[in-house]
């Protein structure tokens, strides 16, 4: 496969944002349903069996914010498009809030005759985290149609400010599930163990493959950066934690909802659970 | 909790067995020494204290590793929630720690690493030849947890893909157990209603 051209993908344009004079006056409506959630963009790793859309534009492994796909770090290859063994993607983020977030998701053979999340929640005592928990109990049949099966996830969510990135610093959901679950876990170590506001680390993403009996797909290890200082500077930290309160009040609100990416990989190959108790 | 009372009776008759057990092995070794026993007799108290310790010890490594597993879910459920906050029971305070492990590389499988690794920590190979040296592996996981916590990178030959936090709980004891079972014993016979967990709230709560 040869290496693409991903220009496309990341042209960046600055729109004309004034409002016109006729409208000036006008009251804001039509808006009352947004307000009700903040939906951050997502950062998806591309897997093999991506949409083909996104196979046209990127490859297995690279790294984009969603919806705009928009292109945050590459997987490298070599002249003939392959990834170059032992290589990683990598890229800086700032942590600006965590939250745990349990969902209930449909099985992806009923993809456009149901919703893909059957139930949601953050709160942590409700019986949906237990379930998630546990390899018995993860799986269910589902309610209405018997031969499919129900699935009960942890999700692990990072609200994340790209680092000294050209794409800004827009906030964005870094997402840890399933066969992630555990790298999830390692990343809320490491801010652990930095004993420092969380929206003061700089932590490095590297994307490499991982491999099971089942197949194989692309994850992301956090850790110290590689290069550069691993906390952000004295200048812009009040910035960073006027937006994590921002992040911690919403969550309280239960007003941010991450988007995720629609479970379609081969379920096999990235739900080996490798995070049981 | 009905499984917390039953195993602090547990713990009640672990003690009670543990002092008469201690008791009963102090003065067999002090009547050994003084050579009252005849050679029958001897080998009749080894069969049996031999049994008594490979039970004492057989349930200690079963405690042991349930000690593991709760602290391990502890501490994962822990880093989950977004508050790092002390755990504050009834009978005691958890603070869930925790520092990072590494998978060290294979000096044959992965001589490139293992040899940068070496260099990091200003290692000639030549020295590991006889095998009389070896990385030390506790070691380098408490240097990497060092570095963890200061925010600097892993020394070279170590992938973050072969890092794992690994867990621990310390525990702050606020109530004394025997006192604890004493209470209950007392809420036990003084309610009269038969409810052992009802008493019990009574206890923890006194």
């Amino acid at each position: 496969m040869a290496k693409k051209d991903h220009s496309q993908g990341i042209t960046k344009v600055t729109p004309n944002l004034s409002v016109p004079d006729f409208m000036i006056e006008e009251t804001v409506t039509g808006l009352e349903v947004l307000k009700e959630f903040v939906i951050p963009p997502f950062i998806k790793v591309i897997q093999k069996s991506a949409s083909d859309e996104l196979l046209q534009t990127f490859s297995p492994g690279d790294v984009i914010l969603s919806p705009a796909n928009a292109l945050i770090a590459e997987m490298p290859r070599n002249e003939k498009g392959r990834p170059i063994e032992g290589a990683k993607g990598v890229f800086q983020v700032v942590p600006l809030f965590f939250y745990p977030e349990w969902i209930t998701w449909n099985p992806i053979q009923l993809k456009g005759t149901e919703p893909s999340i059957v139930y949601r929640t953050i709160d942590p005592n409700d019986p949906v985290v237990a379930k998630s928990r546990s390899a018995k109990l993860r799986s269910e049949q589902h309610p209405t149609q018997p031969e499919y099966t129900i699935r009960h996830v942890e999700h692990l969510n990072f609200i994340v400010l790209l680092h000294n990135h050209e794409l800004g610093s827009e906030p964005a959901v870094l997402s840890f599930s399933r066969g992630e679950w555990r790298s999830g876990t390692k990343f809320a170590a490491l801010i652990r163990m930095r004993k420092a506001p969380i929206y003061g680390c700089v932590f490095e993403a590297n994307v490499s493959i991982r491999h099971n009996p089942k197949g194989d797909w692309y994850g992301c290890d956090m850790a110290n950066p590689s290069e550069g200082s691993a906390w952000v500077g004295q200048e812009g930290f009040d910035e960073l934690k006027d937006l994590h309160e921002q992040f911690a009040a919403l969550h309280k609100e239960q007003k941010i909802q991450a988007q995720y990416d629609i479970v379609d990989e081969d379920d096999e190959a990235v739900t080996k659970p490798s995070g049981e108790f | 909790m009905k499984v917390l009372l039953k195993l602090l009776q547990e713990y009640g008759k672990m003690k009670a067995t543990y002092l008469s057990g201690y008791g009963q092995l102090a003065y067999i070794r002090d009547e050994a020494k003084s050579g009252k026993y005849s050679m029958e007799d001897l080998v009749n108290l080894v069969h049996v204290s031999r049994e008594i310790s490979k039970l004492a010890n057989d349930l200690r490594k079963e405690a042991d590793g349930i000690v593991h597993i709760l602290e391990q879910v502890v501490c994962v459920v822990y880093l989950t929630q977004a508050e790092g906050k002390p755990i504050r029971a009834s009978l005691a305070t958890g603070s869930p720690s925790m520092k990072l492990s590494v998978k060290l590389p294979h000096r044959e499988r992965n001589p490139e690493d293992f040899q940068a690794l070496m260099n990091y920590f200003g290692i000639e190979l030549s020295s590991l030849t006889d095998r009389a040296v070896r990385p030390h592996w506790p070691a380098i996981c408490e240097i990497v947890s060092v570095l963890a916590e200061e925010g600097k990178p892993l020394p070279p030959g170590i992938d973050p893909e072969n890092t794992y936090p690994t867990y621990s709980l310390v525990i702050r004891s606020k109530r004394d157990l025997d006192e604890l079972l004493v209470n209950f014993e007392k809420a036990y016979n003084e309610l009269t209603t038969g409810k052992e967990d009802e008493a019990f709230e009574v206890a923890v709560n006194e």
